[in-house]
């Protein structure tokens, strides 16, 4: 048993997701109501809205922790050298490491310290001991916690906790990257640190979906915004020139 | 989608199945056959006398306890290797049914036992198994009640059926080694029976079943409609959310 | 695995068809086992390395299984008699309480960080976290059995026959592993649920009522100078039942773990 340190065997590198009418229902309510959306690599794609718009929900079905109620989701995976198109749910059942989370909640213990987290994870992704320690130091260094690798999560201010959560679900090498919030609580330097780390993985052709209520983000990390009313994408496509809260403010009115 | 025309299935299989009523009627017949048989034809016992009657309603009930708790089962595993709301109702009714049934059993066993037995617990196998699947089916209706009506809950609940069913065996086993420290019982379905006494006993464990499946058969259905029911809501409010979008949207153009 | 190289015909779209290929067939595959070891042994390590740092279960529990024995032993007469058919009782009453604790707490440091949320993305770790929380409960259950059982027969003035100790020992733990198994799955289904508090005892006793009672009637036959070979027949059957669990468990626990 070879274990991957990145892209290795047995894994699939999601390029396209394709939704057509993905509708969810909790038990009243319908959710989201028929969400078509084309999303390619190398795109900063942001969901914007407001509360009860249904953002967090796509976000969860993106990450196929839940299924929709209708509607089909196909990935485009290059695995093995050639593209392939996958039902994403399927895909997902056999293995789900293409994902990378960063949802509402840490993802992480609180009683271990950044290092020790980072470290168990990369291990459970198969990924070898000293190779694992590593990726958890460079990432740690990359988004800012370089000094904060050894202090328990416990500790940790709610910016280093966020960026954790982070470097977290960076760990295995995902291709899909799927943000809940991932500017809350932080400073003004972490959010410079976030926003180049999202440089980065649109330049390593990743796919990056994140919500957002932060509307003054720098131009060049927005590659494309999806506004969500009530279930539905009410405007979809670059700002442009506009600023990014003037182009929200047009979609909603 | 999906829902909408597993529903519309549901219904127009038991539509199109017009046996029903002829299924009502059979029970009827049946229980009033069961109740002549059980009185008239088959003779007063020896040594218990007329509280021996009993037998002819309490054995058949843990049939029917069985049948239900046997559907709960096999549509729990239905569920979960393929998850629908369909097969879910037929587990959880099941469940119920098989519940009301264990209930009668528990009471008219004890009735019996007292006056022959001298006690009202007695840990004899098939009682002692069927009070314990009375507390894990228990658990299952209580866990469908309390909790809310998510795809996780019906998950548990499915699981509990299973290993509920699993346990049937073991508690089986378990209570029959008891042997040599509980009073030993004879069993009532035993080679002593006169003749009469066998039809009738036999001609009600078949009638339990019938009124079984016609209890069943109608709890399913009030599902089938409750969740008809809810469809239409869900639909309702998904037309008053439009509805209330568009005149939104004119009222904002006229202005 | 013949048909899986086919093309899968999914029926999600609204409109027609689609013909999708299946994740097999394009050469995707999730880890094997010698991944899977390593995950249980992370996992074990991970809960050990929290627990040794905090050392709130190990406490509470223990403190809990002291109250638990000291409260029947005293609520029962001292009469020699009576004390012996009983312990076996209160034992298996002490072990199955403490262990509903211990069992509870095992999830709910999960729940702090919805970490489960991060552990069901990784491929192949429902099955390694089924193991690695098994084996953490049994290691609890265990303490407290290093309590409860000394503490016990001596409060209640019971003794062990030197040559019916192995057969206690292997009642205690064919029962406890049963015990900590179906405990381990039900916990874990529970713990995104809101009422979970009183959930894990009403759904855990009755499925465990079985092998509990098993438990009592070995351990009262140890203690009471019955026949040994009626002790270990118990056992036997307390064995073959942990199996059929064990087979179960790990199905079960694969299947509720998942997303909604």
């Amino acid at each position: 048993m070879t274990s991957p340190a990145s892209a290795g065997t047995g894994r699939a590198r999601v390029k396209r997701v394709r939704l057509r009418g993905i509708a969810r229902r909790f038990s009243r309510q319908l959710v989201l109501r028929g969400i078509d959306l084309d999303l390619k690599q190398g795109e900063i794609v942001l969901l914007l809205g407001s509360n009860g718009a249904g953002k967090t929900t796509l976000l969860r079905i993106l990450s196929t922790l839940l299924a929709p109620t209708r509607g089909s989701a196909v990935a485009l995976v290059e695995s093995d050298g050639a593209d392939h198109e996958v039902d994403l749910f399927a895909l997902a059942t056999w293995r789900r490491d293409f994902i990378g989370l960063v949802s509402h909640a840490s993802l992480v213990y609180d009683d271990l310290t950044g290092l020790e987290n980072l470290t168990l994870f990369a291990g459970l992704y198969g990924l070898p001991p000293d190779v694992a320690r590593s990726r958890a130091e460079t990432l740690l260094g990359d988004l800012g916690l370089g000094d904060a690798g050894d202090k328990r999560v416990a500790a940790y201010s709610r910016g280093m906790r966020q960026r954790l959560s982070i470097a977290r679900a960076l760990l295995q090498n995902p291709s899909l990257i799927l943000l809940d919030e991932p500017f809350t609580g932080l400073d003004q330097a972490g959010f410079r640190i976030v926003c180049q780390m999202l440089r980065r993985l649109r330049e390593e052709g990743k796919l990056v979906v994140l919500i957002t209520h932060h509307l003054t983000l720098p131009d060049d990390v927005i590659d494309r915004a999806v506004v969500l009313r009530r279930g539905v994408v009410a405007r979809d496509g670059n700002p442009g020139s506009m600023s990014l809260a003037s182009w929200y403010e047009e979609a909603l009115a | 989608m999906g829902a909408k025309r597993t529903e519309g299935g549901t219904r127009a299989k038991l539509g199109a199945f017009a046996a029903y009523p002829v299924l009502v009627l059979v029970a009827a017949i049946a229980v009033v056959v069961s109740l002549y048989l059980a009185f008239e034809v088959a003779p007063i016992e020896k040594e218990m006398g007329v509280v021996q009657k009993i037998f002819y309603f309490h054995v058949p009930s843990a049939v029917g306890a069985y049948a239900g708790f046997f559907c709960a089962f096999i549509f729990s595993i239905w569920y979960l290797l393929r998850p629908s709301d369909r097969v879910d109702a037929l587990a959880r009714c099941g469940a119920e049914i098989g519940m009301v049934f264990c209930a009668m059993v528990l009471t008219s066993g004890p009735l019996w036992a007292r006056p022959v037995w001298g006690t009202f617990f007695v840990f004899d196998p098939q009682l002692t198994a069927t009070l314990f699947l009375f507390l894990i089916y228990g658990a299952y209706v209580i866990v469908r009640f309390v909790a809310s009506d998510s795809p996780r809950i019906k998950k548990i609940a499915a699981v509990i059926a299973i290993f509920g069913f699993i346990d049937v065996p073991i508690i089986h086993i378990s209570v029959k080694r008891w042997g040599g420290t509980h009073p030993l019982v004879e069993r009532e379905g035993g080679g002593g029976l006169h003749p009469d006494m066998k039809v009738a006993f036999y001609f009600a464990m078949a009638t339990f079943l019938v009124v079984y499946a016609v209890i069943y058969w109608l709890r399913v259905r009030i599902a089938a409609q409750h969740a008809r029911l809810r469809d239409l809501e869900h639909e309702v409010d998904e037309r008053a959310d439009e509805i209330a979008e568009l005149t939104a949207r004119t009222e904002g153009a006229s202005v | 695995m013949s048909d899986s190289t086919q093309p899968v015909r999914r029926r999600r779209a609204r409109g027609a068809a689609e013909i999708l290929q299946s994740p097999a067939a394009i050469g995707v595959a999730p880890g094997g086992f010698s991944l899977r070891v390593k995950q249980v042994g992370l996992l074990v390590y991970k809960d050990a390395l929290t627990e040794l740092r905090t050392r709130d279960t190990v406490t509470t529990l223990l403190f809990f299984a002291l109250l638990m024995v000291v409260i029947f032993v005293f609520s029962l007469s001292a009469d020699e008699r009576v004390a012996q058919q009983v312990a076996s009782g209160v034992l298996w009453i002490a072990i199955a309480f403490a262990g509903t604790l211990a069992i509870d707490r095992s999830f709910t440091r999960e729940q702090e960080g919805n970490t489960l949320t991060a552990l069901v993305l990784i491929p192949g770790v429902t099955r390694a976290l089924f193991v690695a929380k098994t084996l953490l409960n049994l290691f609890y259950l265990t303490l407290v059995e290093l309590l409860v059982v000394p503490l016990t027969l001596t409060m209640l003035g019971v003794s062990v026959p030197d040559d019916a100790m192995l057969c206690l020992l292997g009642a205690l733990a064919t029962g406890t592993i049963g015990f900590v198994i179906i405990g381990t799955v039900i916990s874990a289904m529970l713990v995104a649920i809101r009422r979970r508090g009183v959930l894990l005892p009403i759904v855990l006793y009755p499925i465990a009522i079985p092998l509990l009672v098993m438990g009592v009637e070995a351990t009262s036959i140890v203690l009471e100078n019955q026949p040994l070979e009626q002790g270990w027949s118990w056992v036997k059957i307390m064995a073959a039942i942990d199996v059929v669990y064990l087979f179960g468990g790990a199905w079960l626990f694969g299947l509720v773990i998942e997303e909604e």
